[in-house]
């Protein structure tokens, strides 16, 4: 190989190297580097059609400090749990009043008399009108893990997601019965709770519905624990729910309909009665990328108020 | 970037036991809650179903590293022994292929000495990082061999090395010239890299690391072309990383110029034959001086007392002119690239295309703290910038100096600092070999050894 | 021996021994820093954030990042966010209806309706998508690890580099993992 022919391999070769070290240098930076070939995409499930949108959000309220835990409407009132503390506002944003708790709470609601439960770890509290405490249940069990709460006229259900039951309690606060959900039928499983999170809701007839996450299925249940009647629904479409924990969270209209917000996708729903879907509150697009369901609570004039854990606000919606 | 880890700071007072009885209290109620935290109804399995572990395989277990430390300890010992005793070219050769199938192929070049300065000036500057004794041993032998011996870590220990000398076919001369200058780029590469690794920044080493790819027989595409270009080069100009990039090898340079025992092309006394001369593929054999040269080197005085002023001069200039371009320098900082993308073009913050926006956008951080912590990185660019600059402008200087300053020489010997060991120039030296063809009709010159 | 040599070799003496001190200086100081430990990379499962670089930017083909899954987190749901594709057809082990590119997850009837997840860490790429799905929709109980039989514990692991939420850290080799379940989030072990 004569010289020649080697200084031009050679040259080459030098801007080959030039071009590489250049070349990782810079695409390597922030803005060059490729998207995602690998992406979980569920973009296909998070437009809705705008017929089938029946609420609009109105406004918000956003949580200054602390990490919001539950919401309850109740008397013109919201009740907030917010880190270990109870605050209760006006719709329009307004403290009524503000009270540390002795512990951290998990749930809340309030009867038709404005008594105030609050769930803890594995008990609950009785607080007056204006926040002071008044009575106190026996703790439940080690293992007991209360996620939610709903009270009819005389009695108190508790969801406890570590002990996967159902627990009723009088307003004394006393425990009446407490039932897992087994049925019987072979089919129809007692409650699969896939994650720490079990939630239940009583409609205005007085019945109770509870959440059985693992089969996408909504319960509803005696105050015994026999199960009346039930309807569930796994999709990713609009009509039922998806992932291993949906609906997260229930609650109804007056008119007795389901109100539903699931994690993963993250939207809620009105199902009628029979568990059809009737109509879509806010779409995936209105949250943001979390992971986290929002709270629900309905106000007395069907507007939904949702809890959205990610951007730390109370969000309003009302029928169109 | 370089992730840091924060350490664990040990009791170091073993005879404290009542601060280990303190530290032992506070961690209890961490554990109860960090349990709750984990609290979770499981299923309740009717059969016998047991809920398995996550399988957790081991790592190479750490005596390794300790092995791979001994074997270091004996190539480079081995190699000192047949450079300066046994003096046999084809030995060194044979462990230095074993290096190569280790350190290269089997240990996959990582970890390697010419790397390991980057975790050495990291642990030295920041507090957080700390380096493991091997990686400190893996740094500093070969340095230590340099100074005694030379640099027989390159002759067959350095996996990046071997690979190049395996495959020069046809070694061209550079004008000396060329080769000196291009020679300060290791240095400049040196400065760069610590600066890059001190601040935290990368480790641009590991990352231009041309031949590692190779070595693990699999890399991203054009890295791999890197590699290969390289070799490409070292067919022509013998080990082109070792002389022109390898940072490692700066350091190497100024130990072994400095060697006790260096090795020496002839066994004994050097008889001027001529036959050594073109035997280096690395152009490292200074020729004897000749009459001339040495008497217009006396013209030179002044010279070399300009050049000596200019070092402070080039210093400052260097100094000012990189911590002048401490922007340019610091951008290679992830955040500070992403901190002055989104200043500088806010409306890419809506832009859910790009995985690192949307990552610091749904991070929770605002804008201001990515600004403020980039402003603090940049700072230390700007600083560091004034040492790289200094230095920088310090080599050039002593190089220009260099130029001027004459050494009288009667023989053909290595230079120390560019001598590889690799023993190639030994076989040439007919000293001590009676029998050489050179002697056939100058028996009388006959050197034993 | 002549006196230019002699004062040559002085002043390399000089020299060599001013190297050495410096260089017994950086050992010295650097000491003060150094453990006995050995460092391996990991990733942090609560910073990730499933971003599919762990795929792609390893030095190693197929990467040395698996999904690994901390069992005692999951759910053992029938509809497995990270197992079945969104809008799967059918509730099956069929590969149309399964989320992972390499179906690398294996699913397995433990009772019903529970069922076992289990990753077959020869077929997983590191990709991350069944964790964004386990983690959306699930428990996140299915995460990534960095396997360390697999890693060659780069200088700088290049996916480090490249993380964009910073996930991936040097952890001592004696606790060569960070499995969710064992640690709690912003807990530095
Ligand atoms: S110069 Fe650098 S790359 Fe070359 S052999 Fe020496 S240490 Fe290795
Ligand atoms: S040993 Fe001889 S041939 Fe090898 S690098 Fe040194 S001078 Fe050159
Ligand atoms: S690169 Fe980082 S964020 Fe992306 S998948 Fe790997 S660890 Fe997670
Ligand atoms: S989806 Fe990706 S990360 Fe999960 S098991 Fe399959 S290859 Fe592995
Ligand atoms: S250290 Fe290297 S081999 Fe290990 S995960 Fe990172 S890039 Fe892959």
């Amino acid at each position: 190989m004569s010289n020649k022919v080697i200084k031009y391999i050679l040259i080459l070769a030098l801007a080959i190297i030039a071009a590489i070290v250049i070349f990782e240098f810079v695409s390597n930076n922030p803005d060059k580097r490729p998207s995602n070939p690998f992406e979980f995409n569920v973009d296909n499930y998070k437009a809705v059609d705008e017929t089938l949108i029946s609420y609009k959000e109105t406004r918000q309220i956003a949580i200054k400090d602390g990490i919001p835990g539950a919401i309850a409407f109740s008397h013109g009132q919201l009740y907030l749990l917010v880190d270990d503390y109870l605050q209760v506002i006006l719709p329009g944003g307004m403290e009524v009043f503000k009270r540390k708790l002795s512990e951290k709470p998990n749930c809340i609601a309030v009867d038709r008399d404005g008594f105030i439960f609050i769930g803890f770890e594995n008990r609950i509290r009785t607080y007056d009108k204006v926040g002071i405490e008044i009575n106190l249940s026996e703790v439940a069990s080690d293992k007991s893990h209360f996620t939610a709460l709903a009270v009819s006229d005389d009695l108190i259900y508790v969801a406890d997601a570590g002990e996967k039951q159902i627990r009723v309690y009088d307003k004394k606060l006393q425990q009446k019965h407490v039932f897992n959900g087994e049925s019987g039928v072979s089919d129809v499983h007692g409650f699969i709770l896939p994650s720490a999170h079990f939630d239940l809701a009583v409609n205005s007839d007085n019945e109770l519905w509870a959440v059985n996450p693992g089969l996408h299925a909504i319960q509803n249940y005696s105050e015994t624990g026999r199960l009346r009647g039930f309807w569930s629904k796994s999709s990713f479409e609009n009509d039922g729910f998806s992932g291993c924990c949906n609906p997260y969270y229930i609650a109804f209209l007056s008119n007795g309909s389901f109100v539903t917000s699931e994690k993963g996708l993250v939207r809620i729903k009105i199902h009628k009665e029979s568990g059809e879907l009737s109509s879509v509150v806010a779409a995936p697009e209105k949250f943001s990328n979390g992971t986290k369901a929002p709270a629900l609570a309905v106000d007395e004039s069907d507007n939904i108020i949702a809890l959205d854990f990610d951007r730390k606000m109370i969000r309003f919606f009302e029928p169109k | 970037m370089v992730r840091l880890y924060k350490k664990h700071i040990p009791l170091k007072n073993h005879n404290n036991i009542f601060l280990g009885l303190i530290f032992l209290l506070m961690t209890v109620p961490t554990q109860i809650a960090h349990s709750q935290q984990q609290r979770f109804p499981k299923p309740e399995f009717q059969t016998e179903y047991q809920i398995p572990e996550t399988e957790r395989p081991n790592p190479r277990a750490p005596f390794m590293e300790y092995l791979d430390l001994f074997l270091l300890l004996a190539v480079l010992s081995l190699t000192t022994w047949l450079v300066l005793k046994k003096r046999s070219r084809k030995w060194i050769l044979w462990v230095s292929v074993f290096s190569l199938l280790y350190f290269g192929f089997y240990r996959n070049g990582c970890i390697c000495s010419v790397g390991s300065l980057q975790n050495l000036t990291l642990s030295l500057f920041n507090e957080g990082y700390s380096v493991s004794f091997t990686v400190l041993a893996f740094f500093v032998v070969p340095l230590l061999f340099a100074l005694a011996v030379g640099r027989v870590f390159c002759a067959s220990a350095c996996p990046l090395g071997i690979i190049q000398d395996l495959v020069i076919v046809k070694p061209i001369k550079l004008s000396p010239w060329l080769q000196k200058s291009l020679g300060l780029f290791p240095f400049i590469y040196l400065g760069l890299a610590v600066l890059y690794a001190a601040t935290g920044t990368d480790f641009i080493i590991c990352r231009f690391d041309p031949f590692v790819g190779i070595f693990r027989m699999g890399a991203e595409f054009h890295m791999i072309v890197l590699g290969i270009s390289f070799l490409l080069i070292g067919m022509f100009v013998a080990r082109p990383y070792c002389r022109f990039v390898c940072p490692y090898g700066a350091l190497l340079k100024i130990c072994s110029l400095n060697s006790k025992y260096h090795l020496s092309i002839t066994p004994k006394d050097c008889i001027n034959c001529k036959l050594c001369k073109d035997s280096c593929p690395f152009d490292a054999i200074d020729f004897p001086t000749d009459e001339k040269e040495n008497r217009a080197s006396r013209k030179d005085f002044w010279k070399f007392v300009f050049y000596a002023a200019l070092i402070p001069v080039l210093m400052f200039v260097g100094g000012w002119a990189v911590s002048g371009s401490y922007k340019l320098l610091s951008s290679a900082h992830p955040d500070v690239y992403l901190a002055n993308l989104l200043v500088s073009q806010p409306e890419l913050m809506q832009n859910t295309e790009n995985l690192d926006i949307e990552t610091f956008m749904s991070s929770g951080k605002t804008l201001e703290i990515l600004v403020e912590e980039a402003k603090i990185i940049q700072e230390k660019f700007r600083f560091g910038g004034w040492f790289l600059g200094a230095f920088i402008g310090l080599v050039i200087a002593l190089h220009l100096l260099n130029q001027v300053i004459f050494r009288k020489r009667s023989i053909y010997e290595a230079n120390r600092g560019d001598c590889f060991s690799c023993g190639r120039c030994m076989d040439y030296c007919p000293v001590g070999k009676p029998e050489h063809p050179f002697f056939k009709d100058k028996p009388e010159m006959v050197v034993k050894s | 021996m002549s006196k230019l040599q002699s004062r040559r070799q002085f002043i390399s003496g000089c020299a060599r021994y001013s190297l050495g001190l410096t260089i017994a200086g950086v050992i010295g100081f650097s000491l003060t820093n150094a453990s006995s430990q050995q460092w391996l990379w990991q990733i942090d499962p609560f910073k990730c954030t499933n971003c599919g670089r762990c795929a792609t930017h390893c030095v190693l083909n197929p990467s040395a990042v698996k999904c690994v899954h901390a069992y005692a987190l999951c759910g053992y749901c029938d509809l497995c966010g990270g197992y079945l594709k969104p809008g799967h057809i059918a509730r099956n082990t069929a590969a149309e209806n399964q989320l992972c590119p390499t179906a690398a997850i294996e699913r397995k009837l433990i009772e019903e309706p529970y069922y076992e997840y289990h990753i077959n860490e020869e077929l997983c790429i590191g990709c991350a998508k069944c964790v964004e799905g386990c983690s959306s929709f699930g428990n996140g109980s299915l995460h990534l690890q960095i396997r360390q039989n697999i890693c060659v514990n780069c200088n700088e692991c290049a996916i480090a580099r490249v993380c964009p939420s910073d996930a991936i850290k040097r952890i001592p080799a004696d606790e060569p993992y960070l499995i969710k379940g064992g640690f709690e989030h912003g807990q530095t072990l």
